[in-house]
């Protein structure tokens, strides 16, 4: 049958090109396989097809004359008024744009150190910030600042010259491997930030899939995952395929990561809890894929790593999320969030050595000497790992297990629907009863009128929301970076109201 | 007119040669069927564009042949084995030597199960610092540490514990930070004489703030359709630029150095420009000799070709904008030299801060925005962030704009005098030795060291067990001493140059005799041919460092120097 659909394919073809001469019908044929191989190229990359146009539309919008001059104009005066209301002085001060032509003696610098602490206008220390600060309590400060101190020169890069903040960072990975279940193979690495965890553990699954042929290796996960993996691919070179939520539950669709599983697939990643609404993904059902496709699977516990690991000793129960699930190879956490470190600490761990090696970045041939790094960076302050070694030693499982029981009953007591970060400053007698009290107040006034039009900077937040070009959005949170760094004092500065 | 019908007669020849070309393949193929050539000519389109794609990769052809080459090498059978069994051998010994513990000591694994009492803390911190033997603050060391003065470390410590919970990352909640960010990146562009549109940002490091420089560069790149951007740097480039290449899916192209002065081949480098060139850089000065790149040649080119220009000053950013002001010419290296787009410094080394700072800055506000992140749909709200980081520690921040406030312009170009003075007085002096050289002309604070007579490990293992301890430089084999505040310390030059003089000579009795110890695995490590094996150790010896498990044949043999960087 085959045979004879071949010949009578073969014989078509030969009889249409009958009138052609060889020359031409082996120009049309290499074009044809040209523009075939062309148009396949051009149709799968990195970025999907729908994603591209949409951009491309945008772009060309831009151009026409009268609306693309519109929307420029729009843009800068939006631009404008965000220069002018961020980041403003107060009455009578400006930047120092220079080095002072003599330095300050200890006293001046004190001095002009008040300056910039009374730009503060926000009170975290009273507990009215979502996140954050996780706890700044007085006695713990000290410590810290004592401990940073004893090793501000330090730098793990040299580890014959500083063996202790070597020994401090080996200790803070072993004690977190061992909170999250982890055997004797696991191991890991302090880095940064959740950041920077995360990227390191892309990084490896990138090089491990790169490894097996895979141009463009694909992470899967939740699209309530942190945007740290969206910055992880835009830096690695990788795909980010956001699976669907469950709407009720804001759990991940399983069913729907299974479907997305590819050859492509470098990873897939799970938050515990995730950051938006604070829910903790089934870790176990996405365990089960990764073991039988024998996928990767990073458990993102940047946020809540070190409040989930206490909650059974606090009184609550959680279903499984760590080590002891076969099939995670992969955990971040930050130290310096419920771990109650000082900024600039996290930890990158992982089930296998194995895993790891991939993390690490060797330079076998610099003239400067044999280069190894395990993480991001070179130089690291060995005075901040020492700051979160000692907050480790001093918080032990009893004070961590405390400050979850009471962090958790005050979560429960606000269950709300709006985002709010809870943190040890939270629980301090009479802050959770507040912001209940006050969401009941404001929610009713709103209620009164809910379609009201939302104003200031809830205003630009839901405009934001529906503009459909998303590099405008791009373009003008550029803008906001820009004036972060911005040492100019905009020429209408008297009292601009701050957002 | 001549000139068209000059070009007339070309024009017949070509017609006829492709008429003649024509009959020829129609003759050849006359005896084929039509699907057999439609086959056939569709199988050599895909083989041609397979073997394209096979010879033109990121990686070069060659590197991948010889890759391959000694994987296969490694599954011969008892070639491999060996190979295995002597890599598990070194291994094994490194982890045995290195990062020991002293006599009783051990691992903590585990969180005490109840919190220690502050004073407790303080006590077990002792334990880890008597862990220490090499004396930083004697001036034995290479760099690591470029001031540690008592007054600045109490005032930085001070700085500290006022923005230890701060966090750039929230500008509203800790505006004072922000405004301290921004004033360090505005003195630092005074400092290399940006213009009024000079910018920047403050990063966690010297490779971080490389890292964002190539990545801004590749975005640029890939925006103008480049699948491969290229970096184009001397050999001598810092190790973050392979870093960044690997990271960011980009192609390190190593150009050579001219051999005598160490300063890249700008002629070389030209020749490398291509359209995939996403950025050239040069180091002022290189890491290894302490030379500096001809910023002004390269720049020439940047502006030929209109290709961005990255000059890396991560190590002497901070001593050499002061180099005028102390007395000591330079040529121009800053953005006063047309061409010179963006440039890193390090403020925790010659700028004295605290580890962890550094600063990236762009001649202008259009090359920073490619260094920024942004999410513009994340559901936690838009996400934009300016360097790797999302939140970073303010506190460090904070100490480094205290720095520079305590520090100002005097302080600077005071320190730079000494350290300068200093590392030409040990260049000048190393000169007269017989037996060894000075690598170029060191005008900044880094001195390196080879030796034409003998093997140049046998001087650093010498020096060693003297208590020094020295950068070791491969490809060419060498050690550099980069020069500190601590190395101007009165009498420490003095006995640097006097034990290199006492050990040169000692060597040089017997200039033959084989180098042991640690110089001996330097010099092997350079020689493996097969690089995959030294990336292989030098994992170890990361696992090694992140070991908690004490070897059991711990008998103290702590071997001195361990770098591998």
């Amino acid at each position: 049958m085959l045979l004879l659909y071949l010949e009578e394919g073969r014989r078509q073809l030969n009889s249409r090109c009958s009138h052609l001469e060889p020359w031409q019908i082996i120009g049309a044929s290499v074009l044809t396989t040209l523009a075939v191989l062309w148009l396949k190229r051009f149709l799968f990359q990195r970025e999907s097809l729908t994603s591209r146009i949409k951009k491309q539309v945008f772009r060309l919008v831009r151009k026409i004359p009268f609306v693309g001059d519109n929307i420029q104009k729009q843009l800068n005066k939006a631009l404008d008024d965000m220069s002018h209301s961020l980041c403003t002085l107060k009455e009578g001060m400006s930047y120092t744009q220079q080095l002072p032509t003599k330095g300050l003696t200890q006293s001046q610098v004190m001095e002009k150190i008040k300056e910039y602490q009374t730009l503060n206008e926000v009170q975290w220390d009273k507990g009215c910030v979502s996140g954050a600060v996780y706890w700044g309590d007085e006695t713990l400060t000290k410590l810290l600042v004592k401990v940073y101190g004893d090793f501000a020169w330090s730098n793990p890069l040299h580890p014959d010259i500083f063996p202790g903040v070597r020994k401090m960072e080996a200790e803070v990975v072993r004690m977190s491997c061992s909170l999250f279940n982890g055997g004797p193979n696991s191991c890991g690495t302090v880095t940064s930030g959740g950041t920077e965890s995360i990227l390191m553990a892309c990084k490896a699954y990138r090089d491990m899939a790169c490894e097996r042929g895979v141009t463009f290796p694909e992470i899967l996960a939740p699209v309530s995952v942190h945007a740290a993996f969206d910055k992880a691919a835009h830096y690695f070179g990788m795909k980010l395929v956001h699976i669907p939520l469950d709407q009720k539950t804001m759990k991940v669709d399983v069913k729907a990561m299974r479907r997305a599983i590819s050859k492509n697939t470098a990873m897939l990643v799970c938050s515990a809890p995730q950051f938006p609404h604070g829910i903790m993904d089934p870790v176990e059902e996405v365990a089960k894929l990764a073991v039988r496709y024998d996928i990767p699977l990073h458990v993102d516990a940047c946020l809540g790593g070190f409040l989930i690991v206490f909650m059974k000793k606090a009184g609550y129960s959680l279903t499984p999320f760590d080590f002891r699930v076969k099939g995670v190879t992969s955990i971040s956490a930050d130290t310096h969030k419920y771990g109650y470190a000082p900024k600039g600490s996290s930890v990158i761990l992982y089930s296998d050595k194995k895993y790891r090696q991939y993390q690490y970045f060797v330079a076998p041939d610099w003239q400067g000497g044999i280069y190894a790094s395990p993480s991001v960076a070179g130089s690291r302050p060995g005075g901040i790992i020492a700051a979160c070694w000692a907050t480790m030693m001093y918080m032990g499982e009893s004070g961590y297990v405390e400050a979850t029981k009471k962090i958790i009953s005050t979560a429960r007591k606000i269950r709300n629907d709006i985002h709010l970060c809870c943190t040890v400053l939270h629980t301090h007698p009479g802050v959770a009863d507040r912001f209940i009290r006050e969401v009941k107040e404001q929610v009713a006034i709103i209620m009164k009128n809910p379609s009201e039009k939302t104003t200031g900077m809830g205003a630009i937040y839901g405009m934001a929301q529906s503009i459909p070009d998303r590099s405008l959005v791009t373009e003008i949170s550029r803008g906001f970076l820009d004036c972060l760094y911005s040492t100019e004092v905009p020429k209408s500065n008297f009292n601009s109201p701050r957002p």
